[in-house]
Formats: C-alpha cells, structure tokens, sequence
C-alpha cells in the first residue's frame, strides 16, 4: 500500500516537473523570440523607441508572447529584405490604441506585409528607370532614392491592401513613366498620385481612377492639388457633377468647396442661366432686324428659338 | 422685384434648414462695364436693338444656397440685377430666381428637375418662368450628358412696336441636350443644343447651339472661347397690287431663315480668394436669305466680381481640419463648438493618447504645431471630457482614408 502510494506520489511529482518544466521553458523561448525579433528589429533600423513603445502597449492590453511575436515577425522580415517596415509598427500601435481586437490587429498587419512585398516588386524596377532616377535626383538629391523608394513602397503597400491590383499600380507607374510626366513632377506629386488611387470614389473602378490620377500628374497637379482630388471626386459625385470641375476650383482656392456655386453664379453674370432655358427669337429682331425695338415694320411670326436670358 | 425678395426669403430658410446637413451658401457681388452696338448682347436685357447708344453697366448680387446628401440635392439661386443706360433708355432693373432639385440613382444617373423665374422691368416688362425636368447620364468622371424638356412662359407688357404697346403672353415647349467633358483637368469642353420640340424631327427649322472651349490656368486663371449659332425661320406674308374693286392683289407667304453666329472670347482673373477680374469681348454676325447684307453687332465689356462664403460650418457634420504647410514647420487649425479639451494623435506621436494638444487660440479656434518630415500621416482627433474619450468625425470636405479596422483616418502629405 505505501509502496502504492510512493508510487502515486513519485509519478505526479515527475508529471507536474516535466509540466512546469515545459510551460517554463515555453515561456523562455517565446521571451526569447520577442527579444530577439526586437533586437534583430533594432538591427535592421527599426526605431528602438517605438519598439519599446509597442512591447509595453502590447503587454498592458494582455497580449500574448506569442501575438507579440505575430506582430515582430513581418516587420522584421521586411526589415531583413531592406523593405520598409515601420508602417507596419505604426500599424500595430495605431490598432493598440483604438483597442482593435487582437486577431485583427495581426490579421491587419500580415496583409501588410504581404502587400508590401507585391509593392516592392513593382516599384523597384520602377525606380531603376533612367527617368525616374533623374527625377527622384531633380527633387530629392542623390541622397533621396532610399527615402522615395521606401514612400512609394509604403503608399503602393497601403493601395494594395485596399483592393487596388498590383496590375493597376504598375499600369499607373507606368503610364507616368515618359520623360514628358516626369520632367514636370516631383517625387512628392507621384507619391501622392498613388496614395489617393484607392481613397477616390471610382476605387471600385480601377481602371478610372488610374486614368484620372495619370491625367492629374499630366495636367501638372502637384501633391498639395492631388490631396484634393479623392474629397473633390466624392463631393462632385454625391452632387451629380463632374469631379473635374469642382477639382480645378478647389485647386484654384476659389470658393474653395463651393464649386458649382461659382460655375452657377457665371452663368448667371453673363446673363445666361445655366446654359438654358432656350427662348422665343428676340422680339426686336422679329420686327426689324436693322433697328429694333418698336422701330421694325416687318410683319414675320417667329418660329425658332434662341437660348433664354433673365 | 418681387422674385428676388422671394429668393432672398427662400435663401435663408434654407440655411437653417439644411444646418444639421451637408450645405453651402455663396454670395457674390458683380459690377460690369460695357458697350455694345446691339442691346442683344447685353446681358440680362438681350433685346435686339441697334438703334440706342450701347453704353451700359450692372450691377448684380446673386446669393446661392445648396443643400444635399447622399442622394438629394437642392440648389437655390436668387439675385437682384440693377442695369443704368447710359444713353435715354431707362435702367433695366429686376430680380431672378432659380431652383433645382436633382436625384441621384447612383454614379452614372441623376434626375430631376430646374424651375427659374425671372421678372425685368424698363420701358416694358418681360416675366419669364420655366420648369424642365431632367436627366443626368455620366458615362465616366470627366463627361455628363443632360437631356432636359420642359416649357418656358413669357409675357412681355408695354412693348412697343410701331409705336404701338403691346402685352403678350406665350408658352414654348423645349428641349435641350448638353454635353460636357474634360479631355484633362485643365481643359473643359461644352455643348449645347437647345429646341422647340414642336420642330422635331426637323431641327433645322429653328434652334439655338453653343459651344465653348475652356482652359484654366495653374493660378485659376480661365479664358473661354464661345461659338454659337441660333437659327430662325419666319413665316413672312406679303401682298403686293390689287388695293381697288374686286380685289385683285397677291398675298405670298415666303419662310424667312435668320441666322445669327456668335464668337466670344472671355477671361478671368482671380486676385485673390474673394476678388477676381473679368473682360468679355464677343462679336455677333446676322444673316438672313432675305438680304444680302449682313449685319455686325460687338460688345466689350469688363468688370469686377466679389465672392464671400457667409456660411459653412463643420457643425455636427464634422470638423474640417485646416493645415499650414508653407512656415517649415506644420500648423493644423480646426474649428470646433463643442466642450473638452482636443487631442490630435496619429503617426507622428505613435498613435498614443491623448496626443498632442490642440490649444484653443481663439473662441472655437483649436491649432497645434508639428515639425514633420516628408511623408504621409494618418490621424485623428480626440475629444476628452470628464475623463470619457471619443473621436471627433471628420467632415466630408477633409481627406479620409479607410484605417484597415474598418474606421477612418484623416490623412496628410508633407511634401518638401
């Protein structure tokens, strides 16, 4: 019986080691893990600060080791690849502090991160043209290709991400690729032109909105103009006009968003009502052409008509 | 008169009705010089008449209001038109009014319908009223095709003809098809074709067409070139001889076919956000088959027109973010009624609460500075109040973007 018991004894006492053992040396791994990913993060330009920033966010809202690590790895993947990676870090801290659920949070980031990939296949042969290179040297300086690279990869990421095809992001680098686009632009314009690709209403027609933002950069809109046009598009579009016209008078500063009242009110000075309602042929001329009112002696009956005045 | 005051009166119910919705309200104030050899191309009066002398100035105030949603937009316009001769011709003064509701189906089409009034009164009085539905077709984002029918009242009192005073009164029913398009954001291209629907199919008996070739500069400068051509036919009845007993003349009906073409070059000049310059030069040919000579009217004119926003609030629309890009630094400025302090958080601070104050500078007037690098950046701002926070709404006007959560962020590129 005491044997039996010894027996009992020893082999839960062996079980609970082998246990607490496990779920220790578990526990050390994935402690390790996340050091590690933050050290390798580090290395490879993560700013250290933000990486502090998102470890402590992380553990105050009770996120595991393991969803930690799930948030570390794409960025430091990309960071090993030379591709940016702090979007993704804002990513996570931006969920954290919106108190996004976990699994979104992590789902958000890994989309990311393959977003980022596919942009990165398409912008950097895109950046080893001759005439993108001239340009980004024009605006940026020598010095500047790493940091335009890295924006162009974060914008094209972000459109991706939002259902824009890497096919639409290509055709519109490409499009924009003649020296004639090109000579005019900078590289903030043509960052600009592919970060509002997926914001502009006709998003669900890609193929819009890439003729639009590539007519915006060879109307020679700048970035400050380009910001413009996804507001202008959805003002334009709820209110059953042309985006083009509100666009160009939001660039203007006229009126600011009040377009349609300024195209309304021209009409109105130059006496026509907006381009209507047509009316009868001028009296004065029905009677007398060569003269006029009250002086004409013909006799016609007017049958046509002529645009309308107030 | 009386339908200027009545614009005026529907101007401001409107903004206090629409404040809880999406609205805008512009008023604008134009004062032109002019001379012309045919009052027809005066506007506003646009009778012909090549016998006076064509001096003439305006002076107009035009008020507008508009109220929409997603799906409803309502646009009110109403102004008063003040027009001195200067030579014995007395001023043509009177008020306009319009308004015009349209539905929109979804981003292709939208209908609705124009109403407009206007009543002008001189020697002789001229009341015009029309109602015309319509229907918006938008094959992509740069071109709209309008179909519009509808009629058109007109009573003329004291006209006089063959020193005659005349009253009339007359309805035409009318269409009109109107194109517009933008082959790129700096050229605009319009054309309307305007009918008697009485003459269809046979549209050469009688219409009115206009077209126009627009370019607007980088600065908001525009120049504007006009080409129209109206075409009328008459029906002109003759008797010649006879005059004794039997009667033994001859009565000839003959249809008369009047053209007039218009050529007209305008520009304008934007100063400043409220002041903007303008000159119209435009030139008029009339030719008829029934005389050889052709007869060739100008009109010069230039001006000055004011533009003031009395109204637009972000309200409980949402909050309008206004950004300072030009000082180095950046400044952000937004207006807001409501009570607690304002938080602006984003990229730049990590996303972390409450953020960055936003210091009330003046009464509803929130501003905070940053010193950020080129790049985009995602924020937003929060409200905190008694220790609750809650994120402000942006308006529609502000560029938004989809957050990845399933929310929106404001967003903004620093550029060099």
């Amino acid at each position: 019986m005491k044997y039996l018991k010894f027996k009992h004894i020893l082999l839960f006492s062996i079980l609970f080691l082998v246990l607490f053992a496990g779920i220790s040396l578990h526990a050390v791994a994935q402690q390790g893990s996340v050091a590690e990913l933050v050290q390798a993060a580090e290395d490879n330009g993560i700013n250290k600060t933000t990486l502090t920033e998102l470890q402590n966010r992380a553990k105050n809202r009770g996120m595991s080791e393991g969803q930690i690590a799930d948030i570390l790895k794409p960025a430091v993947g990309l960071a090993e690849q030379d591709l940016p990676a702090e979007h993704i870090i804002q990513k996570a801290l931006e969920g954290l502090s919106k108190g996004v659920p976990n699994g979104q949070l992590i789902s958000v980031v890994s989309r990311m991160n393959g977003s980022t990939q596919q942009a990165a296949r398409i912008v950097d042969p895109w950046m080893q043209k001759k005439e993108v290179q001239q340009m980004v040297e024009r605006s940026d300086g020598k010095a500047g290709q790493a940091g335009v690279r890295k924006r162009m990869i974060e914008v094209s990421s972000r459109a991706i991400s939002r259902n824009i095809s890497a096919e639409t992001i290509d055709q519109v680098l490409s499009e924009i690729s003649s020296e004639s686009v090109l000579s005019q632009a900078n590289s903030s314009d043509i960052i600009a032109a592919v970060n509002i690709i997926p914001d502009l209403s006709a998003g669900d027609q890609p193929q819009v909105a890439q003729s639009f933002v590539v007519r915006a950069l060879k109307g020679g809109f700048k970035s400050g103009d380009l910001q413009k046009l996804p507001m202008a598009v959805n003002m334009a579009q709820k209110r059953s006009q042309i985006p083009a016209a509100g666009i160009l008078e939001g660039v203007a500063n006229q009126l600011q968003a009040g377009t349609p009242a300024a195209q309304v009110l021209q009409n109105l000075f130059q006496g026509n009502i907006g381009g209507g309602p047509p009316g009868t042929t001028p009296k004065g001329l029905i009677n007398n052409p060569g003269q006029g009112k009250g002086q004409g002696q013909g006799q016609g009956q007017g049958q046509g008509q002529g645009r309308g005045n107030g | 008169m009386r339908i200027g005051l009545m614009a005026v009166a529907m101007l401001c119910s409107v903004s206090n009705i629409a404040f809880s919705q999406q609205w805008q309200t512009a008023v604008s104030v134009n004062s032109r010089v002019g001379y012309t050899s045919n009052t027809y191309l005066n506007p506003y009066f646009s009778e012909w008449d090549r016998t006076v002398d064509g001096g003439y100035g305006t002076l107009t105030t035009l008020g507008q209001a508009i109220w929409f949603d997603n799906n409803n937009e309502v646009e009110m316009t109403g102004g008063l038109v003040f027009e001195p001769f200067l030579g014995d011709r007395t001023s043509w003064n009177g008020g306009l009014a319009l308004a015009n509701y349209r539905y929109k189906f979804n981003n292709r089409i939208s209908a609705g319908v124009e109403t407009g009034g206007s009543y002008f009164s001189s020697d002789f009085k001229r009341t015009l009223f029309w109602a015309q539905p319509t229907l918006s077709w938008f094959p992509g984002l740069f071109t709209n095709i309008k179909l519009k029918v509808g009629s058109n009242f007109r009573r003329y009192d004291d006209f006089v003809i063959d020193s005659v005073s005349i009253d009339s009164r007359n309805r035409i029913d009318l269409y009109a098809l109107e194109v517009e398009t933008w082959p790129s954001f700096r050229w605009q291209l319009t054309a309307g074709l305007y009918g008697n629907l009485d003459n269809l199919p046979a549209i050469g008996e009688g219409f009115s067409s206009v077209a126009t070739v627009s370019h607007i500069f980088s600065g908001g400068e525009r120049i504007r070139l006009v080409l129209g051509l109206d075409r009328y036919q008459n029906q002109i009845t003759t008797t010649t001889g006879g005059g004794g007993f039997p009667p033994g003349g001859t009565t000839e009906s003959i249809r008369q076919t009047d053209q007039l073409m218009r050529l007209g070059l305008e520009g304008s000049f934007p100063v400043n956000n409220r002041i903007s310059l303008f000159l119209d030069l435009t030139g008029l040919q009339y030719q008829s088959d029934a005389t050889t000579n052709n007869l060739n009217d100008y009109q010069v004119s230039g001006g000055v027109r004011l533009n003031f926003r009395p109204g637009r609030s972000g309200g409980r629309s949402g909050i309008i973010p206004e950004w300072d890009k030009n000082s180095g630094r950046q400044e952000i400025q937004i207006r807001y009624a409501g009570e607690g302090q304002l938080y602006l958080i984003g990229d730049f601070n990590n996303w972390k609460r409450p953020g960055i104050p936003l210091v009330e500078q003046a009464e509803n007037r929130y501003v905070a500075q940053l010193d950020l690098e080129e790049g985009a950046y995602e924020y937003k701002v929060l409200q905190v109040q008694g220790g609750e926070e809650e994120w402000i709404s942006f308006s529609e006007e502000t560029y938004t973007v989809d957050d990845g959560f399933g929310g929106t962020n404001a967003m903004i590129l620093i550029e060099q």
